[in-house]
C-alpha cells in the first residue's frame, strides 16, 4: 500500500480505504484529535491512515475559558509545513475540502 | 545482519514505516503527542516506528528547551514527522522497499538443494532416454540393412 500513489484509482469502490485512495494527489482536509485540522495534498497513505501530506497548513483550535465572565474563547493557531508525515492513530476523518460546510 | 521479527518485517513492507526508515541519517523534527517537539539526527528506526535520535533539542509544550545526546521515542508518541525539503517521498519509499527485498534475496542465491529422490529420478530418466535412442538407432540400422 506504500506504492499506492503510483496507481491510477479504479472506479470500483469496495472498501472505505478506496475512498481515500481516490483522493490521492488531491488536496484534502484531515480532522485530528486534540482539535487539530490539516489541509494539504495527499501524497501517500497506508491502512493505519498514516499519511504523507505536502504543502500542509495545520490549524490548532484551543478553547479558553475567561476567568471573570466564564465565556468560551476559541483561539486558532496556524502553521505551515512543506512536507509532513502524519501518524494514523491521531486521525479522526479524511475529506476532500471543497465540500460545503467544512 | 537483520534482527527483525516477522511482524516487524511485515509492518515495514506494508505500512509507511519504510519512509521513516529512509529518513535515517537526516536531521528532522518530530512532533510528539504531548505537544513537545524533538529536533535532531535520526539514528535508527524500527518496523514499529520507534525512533532513536541523537544530538537532540527537546522543546516542550511551554517552549522551554532541553538538550539531549540521545533520545528514544516510542512509536505511539509520534504525532508528526517533518520531512526535510530535500527528501522526495515516493523515490525514498521505493528505494527502501528495494533494499528490504534485496536483503531477502541476497541470502537465497545458493543452488537449490536436490533430494536423493530427485537426483535418482533424473538419472533414471537420462538412462531411459539413452536406451530409447539406442533402440531407435538399432531399428533404423535394421531397416537400412533390409
Amino acid at each position: 500500500m506504500a506504492d499506492d500513489s503510483d496507481q491510477v484509482p479504479a472506479v470500483s469502490v469496495k472498501e472505505p480505504l478506496d475512498l481515500v485512495r481516490l483522493s490521492l494527489d488531491e488536496r484534502i482536509l484531515v480532522k485530528m484529535r486534540n482539535g487539530r485540522r490539516l489541509r494539504g495534498r495527499l501524497h501517500a497513505f497506508d491502512q493505519h491512515l498514516n499519511m504523507v501530506l505536502g504543502d500542509v497548513e495545520e490549524t490548532v483550535t484551543i478553547v479558553e475559558i475567561d476567568e471573570e465572565t466564564y465565556e468560551e474563547i476559541y483561539k486558532e493557531k496556524k502553521r505551515h509545513v512543506p512536507m509532513l508525515f502524519v501518524r494514523g492513530d491521531g486521525v479522526i476523518l479524511v475529506s476532500p475540502p471543497g465540500r460545503v460546510g467544512i | 545482519m537483520d534482527l527483525r521479527s516477522k511482524k516487524e518485517t511485515y509492518l515495514l513492507h506494508n505500512d509507511l514505516t519504510c519512509l521513516a526508515l529512509g529518513l535515517v541519517g537526516q536531521v528532522t523534527t518530530i512532533d510528539l503527542r504531548n505537544e513537545a517537539s524533538v529536533t535532531g539526527l535520526v539514528e535508527q528506526v524500527d518496523g514499529y516506528m520507534n525512533i532513536l535520535m541523537s544530538n537532540v533539542i527537546y522543546v516542550d509544550g511551554d517552549n522551554s528547551q532541553h538538550l539531549f545526546d540521545d533520545f528514544f521515542i516510542k512509536a505511539r508518541n509520534v504525532r508528526y514527522i517533518h520531512i526535510p525539503d530535500d527528501v522526495q517521498v515516493i523515490p525514498t519509499i521505493h528505494n527502501q522497499l528495494r533494499i528490504l527485498h534485496g536483503k531477502g534475496g541476497e541470502g537465497k542465491h545458493e543452488k537449490p538443494k536436490r533430494t536423493f529422490r530427485q537426483s535418482r529420478l533424473q538419472r533414471q530418466q537420462e538412462e531411459t532416454l539413452r536406451l530409447v535412442e539406442e533402440e531407435k538407432r538399432k531399428k533404423s540400422e535394421m531397416k537400412k540393412s533390409q
